[in-house]
């Protein structure tokens, strides 16, 4: 299996005025295409730090980051947008649904930011399909349960179908029988779509149902 | 995707009532502040009824001459001399039109009524109507011959011939009183707008019906009651015209000076200096009223701009959203631009209406007024309303248009660049 996520020296310092907080600290990280892997953690040790990191949502302080290959540092606003889109699909933990769009607008959001994307509603149908929900296409987030909520998320993060998903905490704000469901999901998008998924949990059985535990603790990685 | 931004925009339209209400109501009011300003300019400058040759009529009225007896005078109006000796007889002119009155008020009746009602009345000569345009609804304007004979004829305009006889055509042919000498109704015309303080008549009658009107006082000889609208094609010659009979007064008057206070006056100049300022710039006053026309725009996109500020600081996590999922800032500028249009065309609308309220009411008159020291009677048996063809111009729902989208850059770029420059992550946790 190649790399398709490969982290070199990372370090993030967030800075103030008056205080200095390393949130990263020399991270090294390889993972291969098609892995399921969990980053586990006490809070505050740069879990989530480490998953934006990736995400290209923050930029490390040193160190680089590849994604498929290709090297990140230096990209501008444009570059970094475009990969975000065709390359990562996100699920985070409150779901972040854009309230005022349908379910169906919703999952189409990624699809309207890629250049010379057709089929938009088709592809986002079949996204909702594969996440059990088709039949909500026109119900608007508030009127979807948590479990469903974090679905569509779910359908949103992998309608452009992106070689990675990056899921931050994605059954923390779910009761446990709905975290099974979403769960079984992520696992049947790594199984039969042969994606790459990377997440980040408190919950220790969730973590051993993946491939791999990545540890972290005071912004280092420990084995 | 711009479906897609209206339709967001709608439901935000929707899901935020009070915002959108208020945003709503701002918008209408900077676009009907700066309407309401941009029609009145634009009946003051632009070619309306029924001064459609307007970039071709200049106008004078005040002078200023040494008298024989060694000083000078200045006057608001000028001889009849002055007229029939010079203006007449002008070779740059196509038509010159001497009148009496600007806003004379006077009281017209049925001859046997015992109620009046007060009308704006010219007194003029045929050349009056060749010069502004009136459209003739019924019968004619006095003739040459009537005004070369002082006949009573009066041309009424179609409020007053509708308020004496209801319709217009009855009114051809009828006697009226006017200040209590009758007179023939020979035509009845479209009434214009009382912006326009030069054309903006109720009844026009040769001013010949005077007894005296060629009477001249030997104390001040360029003195009198007459202004005078010229057309023309050649305003240069024209005023090397003025200038040669300036030469030609002082020489054969042992000296007396004439001096016609930059006039002959074109339209720009009169509507943009009503009050006849002799330091007049016309830079200066275009400066002035773009000035005012900024400031009715500025004020309330400043306000505008705090409230979509809020609203950027409400959807910082949807924004998030959208970037983390490939939108740019580029991107999501023009979203937001979008959909900020939407509110902003929706109150453009109801500031278009607010528009057309305000100006279909005598507020007009007074608004028109401001930085001018006219006095505008405002006749209250028969108010003075701007026409639809000047309300409803073209030209006005593009000026409208164009200051909703003005006011929507003014009010929506910098909060929306602030928001979308803030770090994805510090939205998103």
């Amino acid at each position: 299996m190649s790399e398709i996520i490969k982290l070199t020296d990372v370090s993030k310092i967030y800075r103030t005025k008056t205080i200095e907080t390393q949130a990263l600290d020399s991270v090294n990280l390889d993972i291969n295409s098609g892995e399921f892997v969990s980053i586990m953690g006490p809070s505050g040790c740069g879990k989530s730090t480490l998953l934006n990191i990736i995400g290209l949502l923050d930029s490390p302080t040193t160190g680089t980051v590849e994604l498929c290959g290709h090297p990140t540092a230096g990209l501008n606003d444009k570059a970094l947008a475009r990969l975000r889109n065709e390359t990562l699909g996100f699920v985070f933990q409150s779901f972040h649904l854009i309230p005022t769009l349908s379910v169906l607008d919703n999952v189409t959001v990624p699809l309207i930011y890629r250049h010379g994307s057709h089929n938009n509603k088709k592809l986002a149908i079949e996204a909702l399909e594969k996440v059990g929900l088709s039949h909500r296409v026109n119900h608007m987030p508030s009127q979807l349960s948590g479990g469903q909520a974090q679905r569509v998320a779910i359908a949103r993060a992998i309608v452009g179908n992106p070689s990675i998903v990056l899921a931050d905490e994605p059954c923390g704000n779910l009761d446990s029988k709905m975290s099974g469901e979403i769960m079984d999901l992520l696992h049947n998008l790594n199984r039969e779509d042969g994606r790459t998924i990377v997440m980040v949990t408190h919950n220790e059985s969730q973590a051993k149902s993946t491939d791999r535990i990545i540890h972290f603790f005071d912004g280092r990685r420990v084995e | 995707m711009i479906i897609t931004h209206l339709k967001q925009a709608w439901q935000l339209l929707r899901q935020n009532k009070l915002f959108s209400g208020i945003y709503i109501a701002g918008t209408a009011l900077a676009i009907a502040s700066t309407t309401i300003f941009a029609v009145i300019y634009y009946v003051k400058l632009a070619p309306v009824y029924p001064e459609y040759m307007r970039d071709r009529i200049v106008t004078l009225s005040t002078l200023e001459y040494d008298t024989p007896y060694g000083y000078k005078m200045q006057t608001a109006a000028f001889s009849y001399d002055f007229l029939n000796d010079f203006l007449y007889h002008l070779e740059n002119a196509e038509a010159v039109s001497g009148y009496i009155g600007n806003y004379q008020l006077k009281m017209l009746k049925l001859p046997a009524a015992k109620d009046h009602i007060d009308v704006v009345m010219h007194m003029s000569d045929p050349s009056f109507f060749r010069i502004l345009n009136y459209d003739f609804i019924a019968g004619a304007p006095f003739s040459q011959s009537d005004f070369e004979s002082g006949l009573h004829r009066v041309a009424v305009s179609d409020r007053v011939a509708r308020h004496l006889f209801g319709d217009p055509v009855r009114a051809v042919g009828e006697t009226v009183s006017l200040d209590f000498d009758e007179y023939e109704i020979c035509g009845v015309f479209r009434e214009g707008s009382a912006i326009n303080s030069m054309s903006f008549t109720q009844a026009v009658v040769p001013y010949t019906v005077l007894p005296n009107y060629m009477v001249t006082s030997s104390h001040a000889p360029l003195s009198g009651a007459y202004k005078a609208m010229i057309l023309t094609d050649n305003l240069a010659a024209l005023n090397a015209e003025f200038a040669e009979y300036a030469r030609k007064y002082k020489t054969s008057h042992d000296g007396q000076e004439i001096n016609f206070l930059d006039q002959p006056m074109t339209s720009t100049t009169r509507a943009l200096n009503p009050n006849g300022n002799d330091d007049f710039d016309i830079m200066t006053a275009l400066r002035f009223n773009l000035l005012i026309l900024l400031t009715l725009l500025v004020v309330p996109a400043l306000n505008l701009s705090g409230m979509i500020a809020s609203r950027m600081d409400a959807r910082r996590s949807e924004l998030s959203i959208r970037k983390s999922f490939g939108a740019t800032q580029g991107r999501l500028l023009s979203q937001v631009l979008w959909e900020n249009l939407i509110l902003t065309i929706v109150g453009g609308l109801f500031g278009l209406v607010l528009t057309w309220i305000v100006l279909s009411t005598d507020a007009t008159l007074t608004l028109s007024n401001i930085g001018t020291n006219h006095s505008i009677a405002i006749n209250r048996a028969l108010t003075v309303r701007l026409t639809p063809d000047m309300m409803f111009a073209p030209a006005m729902f593009g000026f409208s248009f164009a200051v909703c989208v003005a006011l929507n850059l003014m009010s929506a770029i910098i909060p929306a660049w602030i928001a979308l420059r803030r770090p994805i992550v510090k939205s998103l946790k």
